[in-house]
């Protein structure tokens, strides 16, 4: 007699032999085996089959393969070791050149910035005319493409419109307007500008030749200015801000 | 006749292995001292899992030599793993994941390999199979021994990779359904289904081995 269903029953045979079938079914596929002939056959050469499988656990490994496996895993992680260890001094000794590096970039990086943006300078009664006005670090740079020649007069009803700000200067100085595309002449830029510092220096028309006398420029006392003075170790060195107060300057100087 | 090595915080390596001249620290403290850079700690470690991994290996390829390679890099991974290991955890269930992803990934290579190159089989051979105990006194109980033994690797060796390493794992290995799902990251039902696929397939090929319709070997899968 065969098994009436071969499907169903097979792999629950086949579960029982390694003791991996549900506990609920445990009775049911028992009572099967017991009554189907095929299924006690397969139970018996599934039984065979493990043990035979069984038998290839008692195989002994050869001490030279398991000794041949150490040696190769330590040799990989000795070098693998070493390999970080050296990986990490490298990168710690670059760190330790690196920081000091970096710090002294940053440090003169802000020096250059700082001798180099422009930034207001104080207006002093005792300055010459708009052309000779001291001129700042800032006016060493590049030169600006809509430079207006130095000899160039001022529009005389500027001269006679004080203005305590120097903003408006600084404005002027932005280089041409875009649409022209020519140089604007210096009654353009004043025009653009509104009013204007009498005796703010312009920056439209730095006089590149002239020393840059930053320590001339110190505002006299009682003017609204503020001079910061950076003194290094060298007492040969020391740095000098100047800078104005416009948003302090009171409205009706301007007029 | 070997012992059994001795058991390290949970961890069972079964089969045969020799007795440490020294006693083994915990598997525990093991970790945390490899994790640490004691290679000293590493290589008790090994010692303590090579046979089973090993020998998991060589079930799972059937080759000696790859068997020692894929054994190599399971070392070596977990070694890599140290530090993201949980020391109150087993190590062996983590090493049988690792030897089993380690011997899928090679059986691939050697698959591709072989198509390239139409290697024999090397169990036809014999020179990959184990070496036979000669505690028996009986030679020719000892043949159909070792000839029996050599059809079923090959058998299991023709299995679907997963069937194979699930029965290895079972059978082989004593883990239980729950460990072999864990080590296949599967879960129990699929672990239970490959199992009995396993055996049944195991039954039909070496019936087929052994009634000498065997020159045809059954899709072999990495």
């Amino acid at each position: 007699m065969s098994c009436s269903d071969p499907r169903r029953w097979q792999p629950k045979i086949a579960l029982e032999a390694g003791g991996d079938l549900p506990p609920e079914e445990r009775a049911a596929v028992s009572a099967h085996r017991e009554a189907c002939p095929d299924c006690r056959a397969l139970a018996r050469e599934l039984a065979a089959d493990r043990e035979i499988l069984a038998s290839l656990t008692a195989e002994e490994l050869r001490p030279e393969a398991l000794d041949r496996v150490r040696r190769a895993v330590m040799v990989a992680v000795q070098e693998e070791g070493a390999d970080r260890a050296h990986s990490g001094a490298l990168r710690g000794r670059r760190l330790r050149f690196a920081l000091p590096a970096l710090a002294a970039a940053l440090f003169a990086l802000a020096i250059g910035l700082a001798l180099w943006l422009p930034h207001p300078v104080p207006r002093s009664p005792s300055l010459g005319p708009a052309g000779e006005s001291p001129a700042t670090g800032g006016d060493e740079r590049a030169p600006q493409p809509a430079e207006a020649p130095p000899a160039e007069p001022r529009a005389p009803s500027l001269t006679e419109t004080p203005s305590l700000t120097g903003t408006p200067s600084l404005a002027a100085g932005a280089g041409p307007s875009p649409d022209r595309g020519t140089a604007p002449t210096p009654s353009d830029r004043l025009a653009a500008a509104g009013p204007i510092s009498e005796h703010a220096p312009d920056r439209a028309q730095p006089s590149r030749h002239e020393p840059s006398p930053a320590l001339d420029a110190v505002p006299t006392a009682g003017e609204p200015a503020i001079m910061i003075q950076i003194v290094s170790e060298d007492p040969d060195i020391v740095f000098y801000w100047l800078t104005d107060q416009p948003q302090e300057e009171p409205d009706d100087a301007t007029v | 006749m070997t012992t059994t090595s001795p058991a390290i915080a949970g961890d069972e390596v079964p089969g045969p292995a020799p007795a440490p001249a020294t006693p083994v620290p915990a598997t525990a403290l093991l970790v945390r001292r490899a994790a640490a850079g004691d290679h000293g700690a590493f290589e008790h470690l090994v010692r303590s899992h090579e046979r089973r991994v090993l020998a998991l290996a060589w079930r799972l390829l059937g080759d000696r030599a790859e068997a020692e390679d894929a054994a190599q890099e399971a070392f070596l991974r977990l070694y890599r793993a140290l530090g993201r290991l949980d020391p109150a955890r087993p190590v062996a269930p983590f090493l049988d994941r690792i030897t089993v992803n380690v011997c899928h990934d090679l059986g691939r290579r050697r698959t591709r390999r072989r198509e390239v190159s139409l290697e024999p089989d090397p169990d036809d051979s014999g020179q990959d199979r184990p070496a036979p105990r000669d505690d028996r006194a009986d030679p020719a109980a000892d043949a159909a021994l070792a000839e029996a033994r050599r059809l079923a690797a090959r058998a299991l060796r023709e299995l679907p990779f997963k069937q194979r390493a699930a029965l290895v794992l079972r059978e082989l290995h004593g883990l239980t359904t729950r460990e072999v799902a864990a080590a296949l990251d599967a879960t129990e039902t699929t672990v239970r289904s490959h199992i009995c696929r396993a055996r049944l397939a195991l039954r039909d090929r070496l019936a087929a081995l052994r009634s000498g319709a065997g020159a045809k070997p059954a899709k072999e899968t990495p």
